[in-house]
């Protein structure tokens, strides 16, 4: 975006001849840091839009640079951050939940970066223009819409989305993660999200047995397509209800094989989130708190099974900013 | 699809045991109280036509195979790709029971041929917790597990 700037490091120089090429393509001024030295000598030269950080170790493991960039969000409310790592995702998750500047992460697996990935990930930031399924699709491609609103349609809605994906020749595995994330996903905006005029769930406490129908303004949305490199999946709730601190716990709790990997506290299981990000490649949550939330999940249909396990995956939350504080602060 | 996905329970008493035999998605729609009834003999759950378990369906088969007494033997056969996904996510899924055999989805890095194939866990456990030699069917070179070897079979490692 023109007039940005976006401070970007990594050690890796083709990471950095990608980042650079790609970041600066949208318009904005692109500075790199070669090295975390360079890095601490930049990130205090206040007026960056955007920082996009290499979170390997040493510099994920050194504690001086956890308080570091969780001071960010307090000394330059208008900067925004990203992190990408090579690390698999059982590696960067618990620390999420102690470090809340952990909100975006990247995966950076066999080739330098994704420059789509960044792209999209840097402008949606710049521009406070968060929520779109499109954005992760190549340009043309038109997503299919089904209305949510019936729990008794939810085979059907599965149906729906699965018979996409054969017709898309994916293989029976690549079907079965799909089928696990439009089930979840429904499950989630049926049950989960509608909140009551006062905010409070409205129909979590239910049994998953039990049918609801969804009002007229509690319905959600699953939209789904493909661009031959990713099938995406999005599901869009009219609540705003999930938090980063929910995401965060419940896949965390999930990770740890043991007793309390299942909930007892709601009418699911409490692992359908983890079981979502289970199968898929790039997780995103567009969150404008109190009136949207949109879960992006994408599969990398170019991997086998073996690499897809073996990838780290991407993570990504976005909230929306009040805007009229955003523009105040900048 | 529809069909595929519908959940059926059968149980057959044959040789001293009870055969179960399930199919479809164990998900909210599923009925598991059959399983309740079993215990007054061995119980083998032929699991070869279970396509999918959803969250909530984890947490009815857990409540379900716990309450199938200690004492009675439990024994898991012909277990597909999503069984075994679960068995190495979730603690316990198995209940007391043992995975006698199981299919890994082996694939051909020289004529792409794809197949479920069938394994008996003993042989993998013979076989230093590894797939034991797997010949391709079209091309007769050796196949390889697309999936993570060590991860696929962590039930291989950590159940009896």
């Amino acid at each position: 975006m023109r007039g940005k700037r976006i401070l970007f490091y990594d050690p890796d120089p083709r990471a950095r001849r990608v980042a650079e090429r790609a970041l600066a393509a949208t318009g904005s001024e692109i500075v790199s840091a070669v090295d975390t030295d360079d890095l601490m000598v930049k990130i205090e030269a206040n007026g960056w839009d955007l920082m996009m950080i290499n979170y390997d170790p040493p510099l994920r493991d050194d504690p001086r640079w956890a308080s570091r960039l969780d001071t960010l969000e307090h000394r330059w409310p208008r900067t925004k951050l990203v992190l990408h790592s090579t690390a698999p995702t059982e590696d960067y998750l618990p620390l999420m939940a102690s470090r809340r500047f952990l909100r975006n992460v990247i995966a950076k697996n066999d080739e330098p970066l994704e420059p789509d990935e960044l792209i999209i990930t840097a402008e949606k930031l710049l521009r406070g223009d968060l929520f779109g399924l499109q954005k992760y699709l190549l340009w043309g491609i038109e997503p299919y819409c089904v209305r949510i609103n019936d729990s008794r349609k939810k085979q059907d809605y599965i149906n729906e989305v699965a018979s996409y994906a054969q017709s898309l020749g994916c293989n029976e595995r690549v079907v079965e993660l799909i089928e696990t994330i439009v089930d979840e996903l429904v499950t989630n905006a049926i049950y989960n999200a509608p909140r009551t005029p006062t905010g409070e769930p409205k129909y979590q406490m239910r049994s998953r047995r039990d049918p609801v129908i969804l009002e007229e303004n509690e319905t959600g949305e699953l939209q789904f397509g493909c661009d031959g490199d990713y099938i995406a999946v999005a599901q869009i709730d009219p609540f705003g209800s999930l938090t980063q601190e929910t995401v965060v716990s419940y896949l965390n709790r999930c990770l740890v094989r043991g007793p309390d990997q299942l909930s007892d506290a709601s009418g699911g299981a409490g692992i359908g989130l983890f079981r979502v990000f289970q199968s898929l490649s790039k997780f995103i949550i567009n969150i404008d708190p109190g009136k949207k939330t949109e879960v992006i999940s994408l599969i990398d249909l170019r991997l086998t099974m073996k690499r897809f396990r073996q990838a780290a995956k991407s993570f990504h939350i976005f909230i929306q900013e009040n805007r009229q504080a955003a523009s105040a602060g900048s | 699809m529809a069909a595929r996905s519908t959940f059926a329970i059968e149980v057959v008493q044959r040789d001293g045991a009870d055969h179960v035999s399930m199919s479809g998605v164990i998900d909210e729609n599923a009925d598991l109280a059959l399983l309740g009834t079993l215990g007054a003999r061995p119980v083998r759950f032929n699991m070869k036509s279970v396509r999918r378990i959803n969250s909530y369906g984890v947490r009815s088969w857990m409540e379900a195979i716990r309450r199938i007494p200690r004492d009675a033997e439990i024994s898991f056969i012909h277990c597909p790709p999503p069984v075994i996904d679960q068995c190495n996510m979730v603690a316990g899924f198995l209940g007391h029971g043992r995975l006698l055999s199981f299919y890994a989805p082996m694939t051909c890095t020289e004529c792409d041929e794809q197949i479920d194939q069938l394994f008996e866990t003993a042989a993998c456990r013979a076989n230093g917790n590894k797939l034991p030699a797997t010949p391709c069917p079209r091309c007769g070179r050796p196949m390889e597990v697309d999936d993570l070897e060590d991860q696929y079979l962590l039930f291989v490692r950590e159940t009896p």
